[in-house]
Formats: structure tokens, sequence, C-alpha cells
């Protein structure tokens, strides 16, 4: 199962979630979905904007665990 | 090709679905007018207008249930318009409310073959309402399909 450690990266970096949402162009909406794992798919460029908001790397956001 | 707006569609097909809502409520009142007149007319492919008197009262209550089931039929047929309307086409709810009037369809089937038994002209409408249930059946399953697709679509961030 992938889960998502946004909230995790979030808080090391004391990003908000509007923020982030702003830094990232995407809504909200958008994020609060991708947050709380509801998420089905990903596209590569949210993953990219996101990394380069925070300023972390892929893994440090998904996680695979079993 | 006549072609309209889709927004002048939508309505055509409201307008549509109320009018046949009407004729179903004047159905009502004229059934027991036209039911009888059709049991008392021999034709020459079955009904010798010698129906005895419990067979009348069949062939009323059924005629009865199928104007019911036609009204419920174009009552979900409404809802899913205006779902349409409002833009929540591919739901769960379109979904169930497709199969909804898919199964109104073979109940009036059912319905028109029992009716054959006494006008075996029935069995030709019976025969057109497995028809069109089963072009519903499939319209609600690429409807499910598409449900899903749209789901997804909107779950990818």
């Amino acid at each position: 199962m992938i889960i998502i450690n946004l909230d995790v990266m979030m808080a090391k970096r004391k990003m908000s979630l509007n923020e982030l949402s702003e830094k990232v162009g995407i809504t909200l909406a958008n994020l609060s979905i991708l947050k709380n794992n509801k998420a089905k798919a990903i596209r590569f460029s949210t993953l990219d904007a996101i990394c380069k908001a925070l300023d972390c790397k892929v893994e440090d956001i998904i996680e695979y665990v079993e | 090709m006549l072609k309209v707006s889709n927004k002048f569609s939508i309505n055509l097909s409201i307008a549509i679905s109320v009018l046949f809502f009407i004729a179903c409520i004047a159905g009502l009142f004229i059934m027991p007018v036209l039911v009888p007149m059709l049991i008392d007319t021999p034709d020459n492919i079955g009904n010798r207008g010698d129906i005895t008197e419990i067979g009348r009262v069949l062939v009323m209550a059924v005629s009865y249930l199928i104007l019911a089931v036609f009204i419920f039929a174009d009552v979900l047929m409404f809802r899913l318009l205006q779902r349409v309307k409002n833009g929540f086409v591919f739901t769960e709810q379109s979904v169930s409310l497709i199969r909804g009037v898919s199964w109104c369809c073979f109940a009036v089937c059912l319905l028109f073959a029992f009716l054959g038994l006494y006008f075996q002209l029935s069995f030709i409408v019976a025969f057109l309402g497995i028809f069109l249930g089963v072009c519903l059946r499939v319209v609600k399953n690429v409807i499910a399909e598409a449900t899903e697709i749209k789901n997804e679509n909107d779950l990818t961030v």
C-alpha cells in the first residue's frame, strides 16, 4: 500500500495547506484529497511542484508499506 | 440532421417527460372507457369478444398496473434528467436510476405478455419491451463504466 506523508513534511517545513496549495498551484480541495490518502493517482507535474515547494525528495512524501 | 443546443435538448427531454406524465394521468381516466371497448371488439387474431367476467377484471387490473409502472418509470427518468441538468450525470445514483427504468421495461413486458393471452397483438409490445429493457441495461453498463473513469479522474491530483 502506498501512503502519503505530506503532513509530516509540511510540519517539518512549517508550511500550511493554504500556503502549499498556492505554491504548488493546485486547489485546496485537491491538496486535501492528496493529504488524506484519498487520491487514486498523482501527476508527475504535481509531484514535481510539491517537491520543489517543500524542498524535499519524492520518498519524503510517498512511502510504500506492507 | 436536426441539431439543437445541449441545453435546449435537455429542456426538450424534460418537456416530453412531463407531457408523457400528463398522458399517463389522462390514461387513468380514459382506461375505464377504453379497456371495455377493446374487450368487446372482436378481432380475427384471438379475441372473439367472449372474455369471461374474471378475464375482464384481470385485463382491467393489468392495464392499470402497466400505467402505474409507466408513471414510476417516468418519475425515475425525470429525476435522471434533473441530475443531467445539474451536472451530476456520472454518479452511482444515475446508474441506479437507469437500472430502475430498465427493470420497469421488463415489468411492462411481462404485463403485456400476460395481456397477450387475451389480445395477441400485445406480444409484439412485450417483445419491444424486452428490447428496450436490454438497450437500457447496456446504457446502464456504459454509464457505470464512465462513472468509474470519472471517479478516478476526479481523484487524480
